[in-house]
């Protein structure tokens, strides 16, 4: 099945928008309520709610970090300070039902059940998910009668992903709920690097998508950066991308009240040959260096603007995300149009161009740094062969 | 005898490194030597700088060489080193010598890289087993970054 592309928005929200009028570089978008007041979400042009999913954003529900604060139905607000027993009994139901109308009201195309972020891979999982949102938003649905298809939000830290036994009784769970369309599904991998190059991770995901998918459910797979184009493997119903790093990966970090400001990360380019963000400071060694070096760079109208003399790059420019988005939109697009076998023959091609790509680079005497490198293949690699072995796609 | 920090390594290669030779700057003229600069591409260990006198019509080319110290792990050192070749015309790795056995059988990664490599002894003597070529720097916004950094010192 060919799969859509949504756009995880946050902060700057509107270059997101701008991105998919502008450069067709997207079907919908995921806005995050952290980063849109309540009023301001509501004022959206319709068309662009009658193709977006609301991300409730609940992970910490006692901190109302940005603009949560101004959503009453988030847990905080809603139960005028949060704690997990008082919420159960008398505030649960009210902030579904009204988290729930409001969904509704916006006409989004689906209507996500919240989630709470719990580290590790605790006893009470379900259950906690159950009482606290679960129970109570299936109870708002019936009474409001609401017919829009449903979505649970799962977080999956990567303990509970790897572990077989805990990952099956998730998944038991999730497509035991009655009346559910789908998953928006998150996972967390404990290590913070730019790419994710755990192969153990990214095969264990691609399998729980994989089996989502196998049960029917719309899974949409939130918070990706480009292993996306691994994940597409699973047949996921919608992939995401994002602007900022913290729409491109979750860490639940950048939900807690007490995150240090940090300073903003220097300016990288989305380079597709190489599935890989590169430093501005690099590009200079890379055009020299490596015979054509510049055609490495994706020629676009943003690219063109980018590489004027005059250009002041700073990681706070749209148009290196704007770059970004239409260069890995078109990749997207492309593996969509292949199914099963050939989807993987085609990522696996797109992934072994780009580890021959950064030998080039090596063999021309370019030493780059682990977030600029192409030490994320191999393990993109290994995951999605491994995947392909299970499917039968690979002998 | 071995170094045990890289404080150390820095404080010797400040000591026995000829930088003024390097940077061919005459005697008497101001050499720029600085630990830890900041702003720019990484944090070199020690970034050593001449801006020769020019002519009005000719732009002052700076002089520069990037230092990064390390016990033993060259691979990160190398990685750092080629770093501040966005903003320097040379760049170095200067390795604890009685460590250095691995680096050097990694040379040709040096040499392919144009980064220079250097043992350092604890008393001060030192053996080049790559020198680079200068070079322009890669990212002229950094190189003109050092320069201001340089003039303002």
């Amino acid at each position: 099945m060919s799969f859509e592309i949504y756009h995880q928005a946050g902060f700057r929200y509107q270059w997101n928008l701008q991105s998919i009028a502008d450069d067709s570089t997207g079907d919908g978008v995921i806005i995050g309520a952290r980063s849109i007041e309540k009023k301001k979400l509501a004022a959206l042009p319709s068309e662009v709610r009658a193709k977006a999913i609301f991300d409730p954003q609940f992970f910490i529900p006692s901190v109302p970090k940005g603009k949560l604060a101004t959503y009453d139905f988030f847990p905080d607000v809603a139960a005028d300070g949060f704690t997990s027993s008082d919420y159960a009994n008398e505030s649960a139901g009210i902030s579904a039902a009204a988290c729930l109308a409001f969904q509704s009201a916006q006409g989004f195309r689906f209507i996500v059940i919240p989630t709470r972020y719990m580290a590790g891979m605790p006893g009470n999982y379900i259950a906690t998910q159950d009482e606290l949102f679960v129970g109570p938003f299936l109870q708002a649905c019936s009474e409001q009668r609401v017919e829009t298809p449903l979505l649970l939000q799962v977080v999956l830290t990567e303990n509970m992903l790897k572990d077989s036994d805990y990952s099956a009784d998730l998944l038991n769970w999730i497509t035991g709920i009655r009346g559910l369309s789908g998953v928006y599904l998150v996972a967390e991998a404990a290590s913070a690097t730019k790419q994710l190059k755990d192969a153990d991770f990214l095969y264990r995901l691609l399998t729980f998508t994989a089996a989502l998918r196998q049960n029917d459910m719309v899974v949409v797979l939130g918070y990706l950066n480009t292993e996306s184009v691994a994940l597409s493997l699973a047949d996921p119903s919608i992939v995401t991308m994002g602007l900022y790093e913290n729409t491109r990966a979750f860490r639940i970090r950048t939900f807690e009240d007490n995150q240090s400001e940090q300073r903003g990360p220097s300016p990288r380019l989305y380079v597709s040959q190489c599935l890989q963000w590169i430093d501005r400071n690099y590009h200079g060694a890379i055009e020299r260096r490596l015979p054509g070096g510049r055609s490495l760079f994706d020629q676009n109208k943003y690219q063109a603007l980018m590489f004027q003399p005059t250009f002041k790059w700073h990681f706070t420019k749209p148009e290196l995300y704007k770059h970004h988005f239409l260069e890995l939109s078109r990749q997207l697009r492309r593996i969509s149009e292949y199914q099963g076998k050939e989807r993987y023959d085609h990522v696996k091609t797109m992934i072994e161009g780009a580890i021959a790509t950064f030998r080039q680079m090596e063999e021309a005497g370019i030493v780059l740094d682990k977030d600029n490198d192409g030490s994320h293949l191999s393990a993109w690699l290994t995951a999605i062969n491994e995947f392909a072995q299970d499917k039968g796609w690979r002998n | 005898m071995h170094f045990s920090t890289e404080q150390e390594l820095v404080e010797t290669a400040i000591r026995h490194l000829p930088l003024r030779r390097w940077l061919r700057a005459p005697d008497g003229t101001p050499v720029f030597q600085q630990t830890e600069v900041r702003g720019l591409f990484g944090i070199p260990d020690l970034l050593a700088a001449f801006a020769p006198a020019t002519s009005r019509r000719n732009k002052p080319q700076l002089r520069s060489i990037a230092f990064e110290m390390k016990l033993s792990d060259w691979r990160r050192g190398l990685v750092q080193a080629f770093r501040y070749r966005s903003f320097a015309s040379t760049s170095f790795l200067v390795i604890d010598d009685s460590r250095s056995k691995p680096a050097v059988a990694n040379a040709e990664r040096f040499k392919r890289a144009n980064i220079g490599l250097i043992g350092l002894n604890a008393d001060g003597r030192f053996h080049i087993y790559v020198r680079p070529q200068r070079e322009a720097p890669f990212a002229p916004h950094l190189e003109n970054a050092l320069t201001e950094i340089v003039k303002s010192s």
